[in-house]
């Protein structure tokens, strides 16, 4: 992986005002990913968007890890309705 | 310009305190975050509403001018004068505001708090915050999606120009990073989604990457197979009839249908169904030869 496209995780939390401990506990509830090249800890950075969202469900609304979990995988699900919605209402088109 | 009630907007009374408030607050944020209603543009605009009200209602000057003056706001401004001009004295707020929940439509106020509160709001915000997503709408043709191409259109003032990938599909959404709003002390800006809605300017019927589409053949092409000729939307085609065609059989045109996003040399097949038309108006002499042609069957 080219590593223009990563940041530091210490670089990233200092920028962002971030414990690294909430970057580990996402990363251990698999909510996140961390690549280390060299023993130093990287985010992708085209996935920040997953990460801000989350900080912002942690800190806006006072969500703890496990509850961010749960909506992570019903926004996933909504998503993936919303797409299959979008298919049908194409499929029905046809008949209309 | 519409008063705004800042207590209701939370369901609460004149009379609740600033845990009440924030209770309130909370309760209502966790209901339309934006981060749990995406694409929700009425939710967006509760959660803004929501945002400004805890604003005005937890900062205790904000409080007491809205108190004060409600419905007769207009009046807020020569009161704010009056009172400057009596007391100069300076008084730290006593309650920090709590949380300071800007990542959302934080920079982006009602007309009417505006006019009621002007810019004064910003002064307690000292860390920086992501600016708001937005969203909009594209409105393309169904023909324009079979090639990429560029688009310009102005957002925020800006002119932006983009490329809309071919085979794009109606609903599908384009992120736009750095081009929502403005971020707040310095922040970066939120991105803009972008949703497209795709009309239909051909005679073919869209499913995925498949296009469909029906085409009238003569009963005696069906009969003893031929040639016709079909528009796609890559040129005209000839196709080949095979005799004894029947009515809604349909043929497979491989490659000929949408090209597949994002994947360069790829496109979805175009199915053609056959519509046989049976001849009306027949001359005597037809009649006749139809006729015979009964009796063999019979025979």
């Amino acid at each position: 992986m080219q590593q223009d496209n990563l940041i530091l995780v210490s670089r990233y939390c200092s920028l962002h005002d971030l414990d690294q401990g909430f970057i580990t506990e996402l990363y251990r509830y698999e909510l996140i990913e961390i690549i280390t090249i060299e023993q130093e800890d990287y985010l992708d950075m085209n996935r920040l968007n997953e990460l801000e969202r989350i900080t912002r469900l942690h800190n806006d609304l006072g969500i703890n890890i496990e509850g961010i979990e749960a909506i992570v995988h019903l926004l996933d699900k909504m998503e993936q309705l919303n797409r299959q919605m979008l298919t049908l209402r194409q499929r029905l088109k046809q008949y209309e | 310009m519409e008063f705004i009630d800042y207590y209701k907007v939370l369901g609460l009374n004149k009379e609740a305190s600033s845990e009440d408030i924030k209770k309130a607050y909370r309760k209502l944020a966790r209901k339309y975050h934006p981060d749990l209603n995406p694409d929700d543009k009425d939710a967006q605009q509760k959660f803004q509403q929501i945002n400004e009200a805890q604003e005005v209602l937890s900062d205790p000057e904000s409080r007491k001018k809205y108190d004060q003056y409600g419905k007769d706001w207009k009046h807020a401004e020569q009161f704010e004068q009056a009172r400057q001009s009596q007391s100069r004295q300076s008084q730290a707020s006593g309650e920090e505001a709590y949380g300071d929940w800007g990542n959302f439509g934080g920079g982006d106020h009602s007309d009417f708090f505006e006019a009621f509160f002007g810019a004064q709001q910003s002064g307690r915000r000292q860390a920086r915050f992501r600016g708001g997503d937005i969203s909009g709408e594209m409105n393309l043709k169904l023909s324009d999606t079979y090639h990429t191409h560029k688009q310009t259109f102005t957002v925020n003032g800006k002119n932006v120009r983009i490329t809309i990938p071919a085979g794009i599909e109606d609903g599908q959404k384009i992120k736009l990073a750095g081009y929502g709003q403005a971020g707040a002390n310095g922040g970066p800006a939120g991105d803009l989604y972008l949703t497209i809605h795709i009309e239909n300017d051909t005679l073919f019927k869209r499913s995925g990457n498949d296009l469909h589409l029906t085409v009238d053949i003569d009963l005696y092409t069906a009969v003893l197979g031929g040639e016709v000729s079909v528009g796609t939307l890559d040129g005209q085609v000839k196709l080949k009839i095979k005799p004894e065609t029947q009515n809604g059989s349909k043929a497979r045109l491989k490659g000929k249908g949408m090209p597949v996003y994002k994947s360069e040399g790829h496109f979805g097949d175009l199915y053609v169904s056959y519509n046989v038309l049976v001849p009306t108006g027949l001359t005597e002499a037809q009649k006749a030869l139809f006729k015979q042609l009964s009796e063999l069957q019979k025979s």
